[in-house]
């Protein structure tokens, strides 16, 4: 199936390049810049986005004599998120969950509006293109189980710190307290 | 010092006052390669000079400043070879971006360079770290609000003669109601190269090609054959091929060759906080205070590598200048010797793992020129004498984003690079919060927190240090 050549892991990564309507680059660079990031962004609503970009994609380089200069037809807006699980149920849930998303994508070329639940399916398909290569740190892993390790490494670190220079028997102790007692 | 030399500035002297330490003899001299008497003297060596003055001026009146400048280019000190002994003064100056404005720079001139520097230093303080008691709102007078338009800094062989030229500077300015001074520092290096930790300091430089200074072993670039090989001129002075073998961005003509960038930062350091910690933790920690010290700065106080001698000074390493310098961190990745959070390691990572062997360092080098300020804080004292004290830190790089900004952004202020998390550098970095901490690695392992704020930025200027044809066209 095509769809492998997205997916690591657990981790399906989605591309895709739709066609920014001509005259309209200010208000989608004024769109993706409106949109928070870090915890704040929408897309960390889901829970199960690794990583997420917006971008505009608007020349090519010329990377040398040896290559002909090649220009593009059209601005072109770049959605790019790599998230848990497959790519029907995330897209589901951008329906469900940000209404944000008509904001950076009705500049673009023929976008249906979240309303219109198949129409979007089916234009995010048309436009996606195939992601070859991505990295995500742990892709094997659910956003998370990553978080919940990174709580559970602060646990530690904080207890190691706090237990420094214990004897045994009360860093036993305190370990069972804090880590199984405590549970 | 000889009567005969005593009162002429441009005098040569007995070398004895020029306070190099022993073991840190003069890089050894060999034919340049770059424009030397059109580059300004101290970006590729090194002043010895005891005293130094760091003079931000504001210019009132152009014209007049201008005419002030030419008058001073023929004391503007180059790169020549001076021969055995240094002149008993040496004189530099650089421009921030408000001063190239200021004096009438074309705006296709200014436009032409990069975006941190036309920012300034202060418009960037929260990525650089400059947060809570270092933000700008804390920082010195006349640092940081655009005012500070001229930096001269004034070397000399003791105060009589840098009160000569800071007089001198300062009343042929003033009288002619050309320049104003806004903010001025006097430094001064403490005795034996020790920094007012008690750190033996400045050993590390990068080695530049063909810069008329022959580098020491670990100066340079791990070469990947155990050795160490030059850093390209450019990463270091414009107009000169840089480690990725083009030519480095740089600002056009008459700016596009021979200058290059300088970061200054006048820190101060809270002596007493980092003894009382040394003190306090030290009794706790196995090896003890001084070992404690040397964890966090990755050398014993006497300037031995840690990677090098882990358990002990070494006067042996420490007097030899082929040594002192001479090691890399790849073949200890877990920080056992060197913990990855050591201060040095951090700051010049050198092939620690994550880098690729070096080939992740090599366009973040800098060119170091900092100098002490303040009296020493007296041997045993733990509390604050209310003295100001710490190091001038001046940088020189053909990209201050590239280079400095790099290492204070990336590596000094966040600790993932190192897969240190959050933490900062825990010898010159802000405290992130509570938790901040330094981790030393060992069996088990031993941790410092929370970590106390041991240096304050008291403020700090991005500035250009033009070539000397390029101040010749700044005067006419």
């Amino acid at each position: 199936m095509g769809d492998r050549r997205n997916i690591n892991g657990t981790t399906y990564a989605l591309t895709v390049f739709t066609a920014i309507i001509p005259g309209h680059e200010k208000e989608v660079l004024a769109a993706i810049e409106s949109v928070p990031r870090g915890a704040q962004s929408p897309l960390a609503r889901l829970g199960t986005v690794h990583t997420s970009r917006l971008q505009i994609f608007d020349h090519l380089v010329h990377q040398g004599p040896s290559q002909s200069p090649d220009s593009l037809k059209s601005n072109y807006l770049v959605f790019t998120a790599a998230f848990d699980g497959e790519l029907e149920p995330f897209l589901d849930s951008i329906l469900d969950r940000i209404p944000e998303a008509d904001g950076w994508w009705r500049h673009c070329v023929g976008y249906p509006g979240l309303s219109a639940r198949a129409e979007f399916k089916r234009w995010i398909r048309h436009n996606q293109i195939h992601t070859s290569l991505f990295a995500v740190n742990s892709p094997n892993r659910s956003v998370s189980e990553v978080v919940e390790s990174l709580a559970l490494r602060d646990q530690v670190l904080e207890f190691a710190i706090s237990a420094q220079g214990l004897d045994a028997a009360e860093l036993q102790a305190r370990f069972r307290h804090t880590f199984v007692e405590g549970k | 010092m000889t009567g005969s030399t005593k009162h002429s500035p441009f005098g040569l002297l007995d070398g004895s006052v020029f306070q190099r330490p022993p073991n840190l003899p003069r890089r050894r001299g060999e034919p340049a390669k770059v424009d030397v008497a059109d580059i300004q003297g101290n970006v590729l060596r090194g002043y010895s000079h005891p005293k130094a003055a760091y003079i931000f001026l504001h210019v009132d009146d152009v014209a007049k400043g201008k005419a002030l400048l030419a008058r001073m280019l023929p004391r503007i000190t180059s790169g020549e070879p001076w021969g055995e002994t240094p002149p008993a003064t040496a004189i530099q100056v650089a421009f921030t971006y408000a001063g190239l404005k200021h004096i009438g720079v074309s705006p296709e001139i200014l436009s032409s360079f990069p975006e941190e520097f036309r920012q300034g230093m202060a418009a960037r303080a929260e990525s650089l770290g400059d947060r809570g008691p270092n933000a700008p709102q804390h920082w010195e007078k006349g640092l940081g609000t655009g005012d500070a338009h001229v930096l001269l800094t004034v070397w000399a062989v003791d105060n009589e003669h840098l009160d000569h030229v800071r007089e001198e500077l300062r009343q042929v300015g003033a009288s002619a109601g050309a320049t104003r001074v806004i903010n001025e520092t006097r430094a001064e290096a403490l005795r034996a190269g020790k920094d007012h930790f008690g750190f033996f300091d400045g050993i590390s430089q990068p080695a530049v090609e063909g810069s008329g200074v022959q580098g020491r072993p670990g100066d340079g670039q791990p070469d990947g054959a155990g050795g160490w090989r030059d850093v390209a001129q450019g990463e270091f002075l414009h107009g000169y091929l840089d480690e990725d073998d083009g030519m480095p961005d740089a600002p056009i003509a008459p700016f596009d060759r021979n200058g290059t960038f300088m970061v200054y930062r006048k820190l101060h350091m809270n002596v007493a906080a980092f003894r009382r910690m040394t003190d306090e933790v030290g009794k706790r920690y196995p090896g003890g205070p001084e070992q404690l010290a040397a964890k966090i700065v990755g050398r014993w106080r006497d300037g031995t590598p840690l990677c090098a001698s882990p358990d002990a000074p070494n006067p042996e390493i420490v007097a030899d200048p082929s040594r002192i310098n001479d090691f890399t961190y790849a073949s200890d990745a877990a920080g056992l010797r060197c913990p990855v959070g050591a201060h040095i390691r951090r700051v010049h990572p050198r092939d620690a793992e994550g880098f690729f062997g070096g080939r992740l360092t090599n366009r973040h080098r800098i060119i170091r020129r900092g100098r002490t300020f303040g009296p020493p804080l007296p041997e045993g004292m733990m509390e604050d004498d209310g003295q100001e004290r710490g190091l001038v830190f001046v940088c020189f790089n053909a990209s201050i984003w590239r280079q400095y900004e790099t290492i204070q952004r990336l590596w000094v202020d966040d600790g993932d690079p190192f897969g240190l998390g959050s933490d900062t550098d825990f010898l010159v970095g802000c405290p992130k919060g509570p938790k901040s901490k330094l981790t030393i690695p060992g069996n088990p392992p031993f941790f410092i927190s929370p970590q106390p704020q041991f240096v304050t930025t008291r403020g700090g200027e991005y500035l250009y240090q033009p070539s000397i044809s390029a101040l010749r066209w700044l005067t006419t």
